[in-house]
């Protein structure tokens, strides 16, 4: 049974950490009772901003290589939570469009956003991408992880049954696919914009040609200054 | 009888088992936690969060001539480099320095360079300037006393994740960088000049044959185009791409040493069917030979620089290192 309370900050820690180990557990339990509580609200979008700077952290190499300053890298992996968390939230809405749609099921998104934001819970563990060797293996792991908490909580949300989840959760992937690569394309120059202000610096994407500027940059300053 | 043995399991498992289990389960979270964090010194090296910044100009005091250097001109470089358990770049063990004095004495045209730390940015053994640098000392301390084995195992772990994320394609590129800048500042330092294309070889003993490989990739162009060669004394390598910019990778190993396969086995990209990878295209491309010492191990008594162990001609596990190294270097 999961309780959740978040009227004083040590009730709220512990829900929160209730809430994440039952949807690491894939626990359906954990989705009803965040189905039918508002006030879980603040915990899950908790949840789901912790989770993308987690994943931010994973994956801050990029960051490093360009040179971005500590105050900067942080205001990074902030901003990338709060990014993150939008991508979700809007991932939810086309999951309760597709339900409504193809399912008939009427419910109100603030529930739907809660469940879904819930099922990124596994991507809190996302800093563990920063492991080297295994880390981009785990980097999958945690991302089959979480797909399967949404098939859990899209099916304990819209009462489906689990294949008729994945078919909603498929459904919603194609048409985020589609509207990726046509309407969301402003969107998207707005975002890296955001981001590239917030590093400081434009945000060039391979380490590879970083470290071979800077070879060539060492190499010529030596032969210059022979 | 029943309910008391039960009872008795059930009080064995609360007081001893279950603490164990949960102790086991801390230490290896722990243990991820820090592993995780491993790659955070060379990337913040990189981004100029700490240390001697990334492609600074070179200005190193170089060392005055040896004798050697005084009587002939150099013809090559060997650059040592040791395996997980060193601790600073000017501490070996009495079999390494032994190895790399014999290479020295062996071939005169040739400059060794052995103060290398491989598994640092800016050449900072773990000794130095650094938060936990008297923990490492004392840890130093009882490795060089010989009293305490568990805690020097500690260095081992540390040096290791840096080999692993050398050999990671994400970090890889910066890390190796870095070993590269350290690589090519002792070589000036011991008098070498850029763009001479006087030929350097780098021996990697253990964790340092990938370090070798990584730092491949910058190096060559670091030091003006010198032809590199690698030679891994019992290395454990990934399929780094920087095979891609040496002559030749001579990998010596012992028959009875189970590290050096640790490589072969832990990168996909060294297994036989990848046949697209930096790996297997060098072995197509005859860029690396395999050479068997005999039966030697990893370390210890029984590897490949101890002085006590004996192959059945009588030679020294040591003296058979050197003379395979040695055969090497007069094949370049």
């Amino acid at each position: 049974m999961y309780t959740i309370d978040t009227s004083t900050i040590w009730q709220c820690i512990s829900s929160f950490f209730g809430l994440v180990g039952g949807a690491l557990r894939l626990d359906p339990d954990v989705f009803r009772a965040v189905q039918t509580s508002p006030g879980a609200n603040l915990l899950t979008l908790l949840i789901l901003i912790l989770a993308g700077v987690s994943v931010s952290l994973g994956q801050s190499v990029i960051l490093f290589a360009n040179k971005v300053t500590p105050r900067r890298f942080l205001m990074s992996l902030l901003l990338n939570g709060v990014l993150f968390a939008v991508g979700v939230l809007i991932w939810a809405a086309i999951l309760l469009l597709v339900g409504r749609i193809v399912f008939r099921v009427q419910l109100p998104f603030d529930q739907m956003g809660r469940e879904v934001s819930l099922a990124y819970a596994p991507l809190l563990l996302g800093f563990f991408v920063l492991l080297p060797y295994a880390g981009s293996f785990l980097k999958h792991a945690f991302e089959i992880w979480s797909f399967l908490a949404i098939l859990v909580a899209t099916s304990v949300t819209l009462h489906l049954d689990l294949w008729q989840a994945l078919l909603c959760t498929i459904l919603g992937w194609v048409v985020m696919q589609v509207l990726h690569y046509t309407i969301a394309r402003p969107i998207d120059a707005v975002r890296n914009w955001l981001l590239q202000e917030t590093a400081g610096t434009p945000l060039a994407q391979h380490v590879e040609e970083i470290i071979d500027v800077s070879t060539r940059k060492t190499t010529d300053e030596t032969k210059g200054g022979q | 009888m029943i309910p008391a043995l039960l009872a008795l399991l059930h009080w064995f498992f609360s007081i001893f088992l279950f603490p164990f289990i949960q102790l086991l389960g801390v230490g290896m979270v722990l243990l991820l936690v820090v592993a995780a964090l491993s790659p955070f010194e060379s990337l913040g090296w990189w981004a100029g969060w700490f240390g001697h910044p990334a492609g600074k100009k070179i200005s190193v005091p170089v060392q005055e001539p040896t004798e050697t250097q005084r009587t002939e001109e150099t013809a090559h470089y060997l650059v040592y480099l040791s395996g997980i358990g060193a601790i600073s770049g000017d501490y070996l063990e009495p079999t390494e320095i032994e190895l790399c004095d014999e290479l020295a004495a062996r071939f005169p045209g040739t400059v060794v360079v052995k103060n290398v730390f491989p598994y640092a940015m800016n050449n900072r053994g773990l000794t130095g300037h650094r938060i936990f640098s008297s923990l490492w000392r004392g840890i130093k301390r009882l490795k060089i006393e010989g009293k305490e084995r568990l805690l020097p195992n500690l260095i081992n772990i540390r040096n290791l994740f840096q080999m692993v994320v050398s050999a990671d394609l994400r970090y890889g590129p910066i890390y190796n960088y870095g070993t590269a800048e350290v690589i090519r500042d002792e070589l000036l330092r011991h008098g070498y000049r850029m763009g001479s294309g006087t030929p350097v070889s780098v021996i990697g003993y253990s964790g340092g044959g990938q370090i070798a490989l990584g730092a491949a990739t910058y190096l060559k162009d670091l030091l003006g185009g010198a032809p590199l060669w690698i030679i891994s004394l019992g290395g454990v390598m990934a399929d780094d791409p920087g095979l891609n910019h040496i002559e030749h990778l001579y990998h010596l190993y012992g028959t009875r040493d189970p590290v050096q396969k640790i490589g072969a086995i832990a990168y996909a990209g060294r297994w036989p069917w990848f046949i697209h990878s930096p790996w297997n295209r060098a072995r197509a491309q005859g860029k690396i030979t395999m050479i068997a010492l005999g039966p030697i191990g990893h370390t210890g008594s029984k590897g490949y620089f101890s002085a006590t162990s004996r192959l059945e001609n009588g030679q020294r596990f040591l003296d058979r290192s050197i003379e395979a190294i040695s055969e090497v270097l007069e094949q370049q």
